[in-house]
């Protein structure tokens, strides 16, 4: 047989090798900007669209192609290209059709507030790998609180233009206090609309935008309770959560990165700082002053052999292995990547009382004095 | 098997080799669909290559005969095979005589 189809698992499995030396950048991420039309309250990145600092500086057009053509050469294969909107870009399909061209499978994250039928005829034309929009409320109140401004109709035109056009997506946000007691509503709001399942996500990461950085969208943050309670409710999500809390397992080992950042992933921001991760800005890569190449290589000394310097209490936690934290949160929320971070802890912790086993429950509460 | 036909890849399929795996991604088609991505073994991309809209069956039968350990039988149902499966995906179309 000389052609087969093939799944993206399968694909992943046969190209990505247990072998580290042969690192290869299949995943990748682009932030194409942080501006945005919308101005969300627990955005980590937002700038207004009309930040002329922040256009200026974005990667050009001619920038991103060339970057396109370098990491097409070092093997990637996904790419994901978030914001910020992304289409708050006029030159949004120059760049996405040259991605396209080169063999890319490209996936999008957008508000959907400005898909138009220009916008979404151009995505049928050449449809994305994976398109996910955030639907924050389906109320205008919620919608509004969310994001500050009154965009939610707009939002809901975008999925059907999509939808109608046969374009698969994908709905989701994040929870904070601000829609938590209208999740039920969108989630059956998603399927009975748009025959969608709605997923959620409840981490709420520190501004990381230069001159911006600061703990405004941790106070938005949801408690960790009501969000086990959130799992309990969402059918989806509760199993989901479940399975991962059913066999949670430790981290250990030497190394601060132990997700593959930098032996499969990298990410660009909008002004070509490449990272491991969009997660890990301060350990960067300038892509205008240097080859794609040449900062992939860099990362393997300061990411993928990056040993630990100190001894934290997940070191020795039965569950750190599951828990979300990780050295970007740390980053993030510390300045340190190897900080734990609380609320993470303590979110993990309660999940784990409520979907693990009872022998796990007895191990994490002895160790739950250590928390804080 | 008609031995002078030649086909022409559509532009609208893009070649890939990345690390062992050789792909074939359209770039129209909805990548929702899982089953729209392609693997080509070491026969079917040197094929690939071949089809560019010149090179007749038999040219294309011939090299392949020649660069691989297959018989020009094998060769040539290789070849129907695999010229079949890209036309039915729409990564090939057959050139007017």
């Amino acid at each position: 047989m000389t052609v087969a189809s093939i799944g993206f698992g399968e694909l992943t499995r046969r190209i990505v090798h247990d072998d580290i030396r042969a690192r290869v950048p299949l995943q990748g991420s682009i932030e194409l900007t942080y501006r945005c039309n919308l101005a969300c309250t627990h955005c980590w990145v937002n700038l207004p669209t009309g930040d002329r600092a922040a256009r200026a500086r974005e990667l050009t057009a001619a920038e991103l192609h060339r970057i396109t053509d370098e990491i097409v050469d070092a093997g990637t294969l996904w790419l994901l290209l978030t914001g910020g909107e992304v289409f708050v870009r006029p030159d949004f399909f120059e760049i996405y059709r040259y991605m396209k061209r080169k063999g890319l499978l490209v996936s999008i994250f957008t508000n959907g507030t400005m898909i138009t039928e220009r916008v979404a005829d151009q995505l049928a034309e050449r449809p994305p790998t994976r398109l996910e929009i955030s639907l924050y409320g389906v109320t205008a109140p919620t919608y509004r609180a969310m994001t500050n401004v009154d965009a939610l109709d707009r939002c809901l035109r975008g999925i059907r233009l999509l939808l109608d056009r046969g374009i698969t997506l994908k709905l989701k946000s994040v929870v904070t206090t601000a829609n938590y007691d209208e999740f039920l509503a969108i989630r059956e709001y998603s399927m009975r609309e748009f025959g969608i399942v709605f997923r959620y996500d409840p981490n709420i990461n520190f501004r990381k935008v230069e001159g911006r950085a600061g703990s405004a969208p941790a106070a938005v943050r949801v408690s960790p309770e009501k969000i086990v309670a959130l799992d309990l409710a969402l059918d989806a999500e509760a199993t989901e959560a479940r399975r991962r809390y059913e066999a949670p397992s430790p981290i250990g080992g030497e190394y601060v990165f132990t997700c593959g950042a930098g032996i499969n992933t990298f990410h660009v921001d909008p002004y070509g700082r490449m990272s491991s991760c969009m997660m890990v800005p301060s350990i960067g890569y300038d892509l205008r002053s240097g080859s794609f190449r040449e900062g992939w290589e860099s990362f393997f000394d300061r990411i993928v052999n990056r040993k630990k310097t100190k001894s934290i209490r997940c070191d020795t936690c039965a569950i750190a292995g599951t828990c979300d934290s990780c050295p970007g949160w740390g980053d993030l929320e510390h300045g340190d990547l190897e900080a734990p971070v609380d609320y993470l802890c303590e979110l993990s912790h309660r999940r784990a009382e409520a979907f693990g086993s009872a022998a796990l429950i007895s191990t994490i509460k002895m160790k739950e004095p250590a928390h804080g | 098997m008609d031995n002078d036909r030649r086909y022409v890849r559509d532009e609208d399929f893009v070649y890939r080799r990345i690390v062992d795996e050789v792909l074939l991604l359209p770039i129209r088609h909805n990548f929702g669909d899982l089953q729209s991505i392609f693997t080509l073994n070491e026969v079917g991309a040197c094929i690939w290559e071949l089809l560019d809209g010149s090179r007749t069956l038999r040219n294309i039968r011939d090299v392949i005969a020649s660069e691989f350990d297959v018989t020009a039988d094998v060769a040539t149902a290789d070849l129907e095979e695999f010229v079949a499966r890209l036309e039915d995906v729409g990564a090939v179309h057959p050139v007017a005589a």
